[in-house]
């Protein structure tokens, strides 16, 4: 390249030269470039690993192993995470993200259309299924087809991985993957059980033909498709790896004067590691740039890259512009007619090079791979196959491979030049990165750890092993200050890792539904709705993840957290303690203030036969507030309506001493005392007429064991005994000593831990902040339930039920009664959680 | 390096002359953007310039460049020659006034990748921002869709972060989270209670002093976040509605396209004031087959998005305030291929767009007949074949920058061009 000796690029190049040799001050931290920095501990990382892996959390039995096993169990656990539908899918997402072949599911992939009649099997079968629907329009199985094509490579992938098989299969496999319609149409000779599209499984493409003089075939005239009637032999269709799947080949489709050079750097870049575009300065010599004397084999400043590039442009000459296997009249080759008899468009063309019989350009290199001839020109893509995948680059290609998928960051370059902003970081960065990779992708040709050589999930569990995966904070403010931001803990989550983390905790993915048609029959928000919105790509004009929060993305998460709160909590009490996801241990009963509770059938069904109800418990000296609810109203009109009634409350301190007694009948005389609209003293008594809590307050003069007495009555109706809750609370609960707080605060220690990955005492101040806007978040609900009465959800406030599955209309009669408060509340505190740093990065 | 030190470090840098927006990391929003606004309409693909603003005819015993000019001549609307291919008449005569045609740019490169870096960034190798990036950095930091892109090259250096505007009914429930039909999810007060808690929370993470710089920077990005989004629900009274959305387009029988439904939300976004800067993104244009046919389809979208987008700019009143940037990451050869295509051509052009400028109805810089570029003299910026350079995106973009305001600015202080002559293409 020539480089004005003004310009910045020459300024740029001098003072590079001029540093070679020398000791970059603050650059040569190679095997140092970690001093300072702390690491995630074991624990932690499995935590992220199988978020990222599996898309959930790890069990009891992964969390004792690391507890027990430390360090050295690291390794194994890690490996465990990787099995299961979560790891399917961050494989194949993973995968795409580089060879983005999911392209193919929403924009043209004309190679796939059975009208082509280059696979009769589909050609036949697109005839019988419209001709028996009356109409030509797609059908499921056309969509799945097209699902099924698209997405072999990376199907590939993830099953060379998951099978641990050897990953140099990616470039070598002599299967390809197939759905249950790919199978069926190219008699891939596997064998499903359903017609779900997104199962795949090995075969083979015996399906496919040339057209040759044995083709025949006619188009129906009601435009039902093609009726096949001959053709020559399946082809033995020569399969390597993802090289020459249908949808690799039309992801990066060629031209007449491309002649497969995209499908060749593509192939170098995934495959070896190697951007061609960047591995020697690109011509800008305008006369070689206007060069039309074939200067890709003949001008020095072309042919210093397209020497290396061009044979292996010609590995793939089997395969026509949109990835048709010899896709030309005759079946011999892809090579265009235009090259081939150039005279028949042109009678003033030069006559062409062509002898008939070749595959491949004459005026081009001869296909091969660095100074070695492709043998067979009938396999020419199996043999680049081999060759590649057994050079030392394409271990390290691989690691680079899957780099972005579990760091959320690309591989660093070079930086280009000693002028740009922070050269000196960014070189020490990627010396460091550069040698890790090296010495990586060394291990994994030589079987990582003792393990078989080539396998994936070694590799992906040191990749999570390493330093770059588990940089977590640094020991001193000044070593951040020659660290890049592309490394360590605090990764934004994609939509998917985001959209299944949620639902490993709370147990539903958001606003989801059944979307036949589909790949996954699938339509989420975070999958689809708000996808892009939430930095995420649709393989097409959109190739790179976002790796920050925007304010469009903080509105996605935020709304994520709220619509999943409200179900989320409602849901999980209506569980039993012990089997919840998010509140074992409490009731919703269970506020910040409570220092006792009792629930009681109240059987007694006059008020001559009327008993007492009794609650003791230790106490703290203060002011209380006793709560009287009434929580299972019920009638129905001829059978009866069921009531309960309330004569007097009595509470003895620890000395045996009524500290308080009131017929409630009276409360009207005590200001303080509140109701809802839903009971009144009612001559002798105080009747609840429908689910309701009264409070009454109370002033304790002493400490400890105090007893609160009811005597009451039901007024019997319906198949179940009136229900009454009697419960001590303190009114000071921001102090957060009561039993109802301690219990409260511990489950909101094991929220931070399972939300936010946090192990914090009771007393830290996080967990103080997330106990203290429960307590505010339940106190002002005290206040207006009292007019709203106790629903879980106050005026216009909406609990969008129908995203819980199985939840439309509130199908399962989830009890949306919160006499508490406690309902919303918790509420609160998981969007709360949902919409911290910790909870969307990891 | 924690937050504190974060700001003293950025606060030396507006010591030291460098203009720095006050609001840069935590700025509340205290109103919308009424200062310029900035398009790149990113023509992706390699656009043919001869069929366009840098029109050709073919030459006695040369290789065809155009079929059109078989049949016609090159036209002129006011200063600006344009082919007669399309509709480019429609265009040319309409906006000639509005516009400054640069020709002759040299992309040094026939690469799409290598392209697309050089044109939108001004520097062949990767790390430059885009002109869109570092306007909305400069202008707008704090409007929480300050700097949008609909794809292609989105490059921010770090300066700022880029949104993403996509289906418009899915922006309508985002943009007001706590929505849900006419009810909300949570009540007013227990949702400003929630977000309290969570922005301390946040606060009280970046004070501390052993964040990585990943974890300082991811949390800098989410407090900004959050700090900008409140005024995000306005948008919901620019947003048009559904049924006057625009949605794909078939352009040619190769190509459909979503740009005008990009022009739409962006002025909308623009009128909002929430938005400054915008990349439009609009592909198909490598026809290395069938040339003709497709780039005619191409080139009459093309226009008729601009008028769109124009159209839309004067009846949200904001046509004034907008500068509009028309490019490509390389052109087209200045012959056909065996298959009636073209392949790609390092020269190519830039149109630049304002209403009424005083440097408009201009072309700057040339080609020859074979569409080679010419030297041209920055002083006088007319040919000069023994004293001047070839156009390069780098004066492009230092010329940019300074009519935009942009340089010896915080944003341009790491990104400079080195030697770079000075076109001043808007004087």
């Amino acid at each position: 390249m020539a480089a004005a000796s003004d310009s910045q690029e020459f300024s740029g190049l001098s003072a590079f030269i001029d540093l070679l040799g020398e000791q970059i001050d603050g650059s040569g931290y190679s095997g140092q470039y970690w001093e300072g920095v702390a690491f995630a501990t074991p624990i932690k990382t499995l935590r992220r690993a199988s978020i990222l892996l599996r898309g959930d959390l790890p069990t009891a039995a992964e969390k004792s192993a690391i507890t027990s096993g430390g360090e050295a169990a690291l390794r194994s656990t890690i490996r465990g995470l990787m099995a299961g539908d979560g790891f399917h899918e961050f494989l194949t997402r993973g995968a795409n993200d580089r060879i983005l072949t999911d392209k193919l599911f929403s924009s043209s992939f004309e190679a796939s259309d059975p009208s082509n009649d280059r696979f009769p099997l589909a050609s036949t079968h697109q005839y019988e299924t419209n001709k028996a629907a009356g109409n030509s329009d797609w059908k499921l199985w056309r969509r799945h087809w097209v699902m099924g094509l698209a997405r072999a490579p990376v199907e590939l992938i993830a099953y060379i991985v998951e099978e641990d098989r050897n990953y140099q299969e990616v470039v070598t496999a002599d299967y390809m993957m197939v759905n249950y319609i790919t199978n069926q149409l190219l008699d891939g000779g596997a064998s499903f059980d359903d017609e779900a599209p997104n199962v795949f499984k090995p075969g083979q493409n015996n399906g496919q033909i040339i057209h040759d003089d044995q083709f025949l075939a006619e188009r129906d005239e009601d435009e039902f498709g093609s009726i096949i009637q001959s053709h020559s032999p399946f082809l033995d269709f020569p399969q390597a790896g993802v090289l020459n799947t249908l949808a690799f080949l039309a992801r990066y489709p060629s031209t007449e004067t491309n002649r497969n050079r995209a499908r060749a750097r593509w192939t170098y870049l995934h495959f070896l590691g190697v951007d061609i575009e960047k591995s020697a300065e690109r011509t800008t010599d305008p006369d070689a740039l206007a060069d039309t004397n074939n200067p890709t084999l003949n001008n020095p400043a072309c042919t210093s890259c397209h020497a290396l590039h061009d044979p292996v442009a010609g590995t793939f000459q089997n395969y026509g512009n949109q990835g048709i296997y010899r896709d030309q009249y005759g079946g011999l080759d892809a090579l265009p007619d235009t090259y081939k008899h150039p005279q028949n468009y042109d009678e003033n063309a030069d006559p062409s090079e062509y002898l008939y019989g070749d595959t491949w350009f004459r005026d081009m290199r001869t296909p091969g791979f660095e100074g070695q001839l492709a043998p067979d020109p009938s396999n020419s893509l199996q043999w680049l196959g081999s060759v590649m995948s057994a050079d030392a680059r394409f271990a390290t290609a691989a690691v680079k491979f899957w780099w972005p998928s579990l760091m959320g960051a690309q591989v660093l370059e070079a930086p280009a030049s000693v002028n740009d902003k922070d050269f000196s970081v960014r070189l020490a960065a990627f010396e460091a990165q550069n040698d890790f990779i090296e010495s990586l992708g060394e291990q994994f040709a030589a079987g990582i750890e003792g393990g078989a050589p080539y396998n994936g999930k070694d590799l992906i569990t040191a990749m999570i092993s390493s330093n770059w995966f588990r940089a977590d904070r640094v020991e001193t403010p000044d070593v951040s200050d020659r660290l890049v931001a592309e490394l360590g803990t605090g990764r934004l989550l994609t939509p998917e890792e985001l959209e299944r983390k949620s639902q490993s905790l709370l147990g539903w993915k958001w606003n989801t539904s059944e979307y036949p048609g589909s790949f996954d029959n699938e339509y989420s928000h975070l999958g689809d709705v708000y996808n892009i919105y939430y930095g995420g790509i649709d393989s097409n004009g959109i190739v790179d993840r976002s790796s920050a929060l925007t304010a469009l993305m903080a509105n996605v998460a935020e709304k994520h957290a709220l619509e999943m709160a409200c179900g989320a909590v409602m849901v999980d009490f209506e569980r039993p303690d012990g089997e919840r996801l998010l509140f074992n241990g409490i009731s919703a009963s269970t506020t910040p203030g409570l220092e006792a509770r009792g629930e009681f059938d109240v059987e007694a069904a006059s008020a001559e036969t009327a008993e007492t109800y009794s609650i003791s418990g230790n106490i703290t000296a203060g002011e209380k507030t006793i709560t009287l609810s009434f929580t299972n109203d019920w009638s129905e009109e001829g059978s009866g309506d069921r009531n309960l009634a309330l004569s007097t409350l009595t509470i003895t301190d620890r000395m045996g001493d009524t500290a308080l007694f009131l017929e409630l009948n009276q409360l009207n005389s005590i200001s303080e005392a509140t109701w809802g609209n839903c009971g009144n003293p009612n001559g002798s008594r105080f009747l609840f007429d429908s689910n309701c809590t009264l409070s009454i307050p109370f002033s304790a003069d002493l400490d400890g064991n105090h007893t609160v007495s009811v005597v009451a009555y039901g007024e019997q109706a319906g198949p179940d005994a009136p229900v009454l809750v009697v419960s001590v609370n303190d009114n000071n609960p921001d102090l957060g000593v009561s039993s109802g707080a301690t219990a409260v605060k511990a489950v909101i220690v094991d929220l931070h831990e399972r939300f936010l990955g946090q192990s914090l005492d009771v007393d830290d101040p996080g967990i103080q902040a997330t106990y203290q806007l429960l307590v505010d978040s339940w106190q002002a609900r005290q206040s207006w339930m009292v007019e709203r009465g106790p629903w879980a959800n106050g005026p216009d406030e909406g609990c969008p039920w129908y995203a819980v599955p199985g939840q439309h209309n509130n199908a399962a009669g989830i009890d949306q009664f919160d006499p508490s408060g406690m309902k919303s509340s918790w509420q609160s505190v998981i969007a709360y959680l949902m919409t911290d740093f910790n909870y969307l990065h990891e | 390096m924690n937050r504190r030190e974060f700001i003293k470090k950025t606060a030396l840098i507006g010591a030291s002359g460098l203009m720095l927006p006050a609001a840069r990391l935590y700025g509340a929003v205290d109103g919308g953007y009424t200062g310029r606004l900035l398009i790149q309409l990113q023509v992706n693909g390699g656009w043919d310039v001869s069929s366009y603003c840098d029109p050709k005819v073919n030459q006695p015993g040369e290789p065809a460049i155009t079929h059109w000019s078989e049949a016609g001549d090159i036209q002129q609307a006011g200063n600006i020659p344009f082919a007669p291919f399309a509709n480019n008449a429609f265009l040319f005569e309409k906006y000639h006034r509005d516009m400054l045609v640069i020709n002759g740019v040299d992309l040094q490169t026939n690469s799409h990748e290598t392209g697309t870096t050089h044109n939108w960034s001004g520097r062949v190798a990767e790390g430059y921002p885009t002109l869109t990036a570092m306007f909305a950095a400069k202008n707008a930091p704090e409007q929480p869709l300050s700097y949008i892109n609909f794809g292609g090259h989105a490059q921010t250096a770090g300066l700022i972060r880029h949104s993403r505007l996509d289906n418009i009914d899915a922006l309508k429930e985002i943009i007001r989270p706590e929505s849900i039909g006419d009810d909300t999810l949570r009540n007013a007060d227990d949702l400003a209670r929630i977000r309290a808690a969570a922005q301390a929370r946040l606060e009280r993470q970046l004070d501390n002093v052993y964040l990585t710089p990943r974890k300082m920077n991811n949390m800098s990005a989410y407090q900004q976040a959050l700090n900008s989004r409140s005024s995000l629900a306005k948008l919901t009274n620019y947003l048009p509605s559904q049924s006057d959305i625009i949605e794909y387009q078939q352009v040619n029988m190769e190509t459909d396209s979503d740009l005008q439904r990009q022009i739409q939300l962006t002025i909308a976004a623009f009128d909002s004031g929430l938005a400054s800067a915008s990349d439009l993104y609009t592909g198909g244009y490598d026809t290395h087959s069938n040339h003709d046919l497709l780039h005619e389809g191409l080139f009459t979208h093309l226009n008729e998005s601009i008028d769109l987008l124009w159209s839309l700019a004067e009846a949200a009143n904001i046509a004034d305030r907008l500068t509009v940037v028309i490019g490509s990451e390389i052109s087209r050869t200045p012959y056909y291929n065996a298959d009636n295509g073209k392949d790609h051509w390092p020269i190519g052009s830039v149109i630049v767009m304002e209403k009424s400028p005083s440097w408009g109805n201009r072309v700057i810089g040339s080609t020859d007949e074979a569409q080679n570029a010419h030297n041209i003299n920055p002083g006088t910026m007319e040919q000069d074949d023994a004293g001047g350079t070839h156009i390069y995106p780098k004066h492009v973009h230092k010329a940019l920058r300074r009519h935009l305001g942009l340089e010896n600015t915080f944003v341009d202080q790491d990104f400079k061009f080195l030697g770079a002559e000075d076109f001043d293409f808007f004087g």
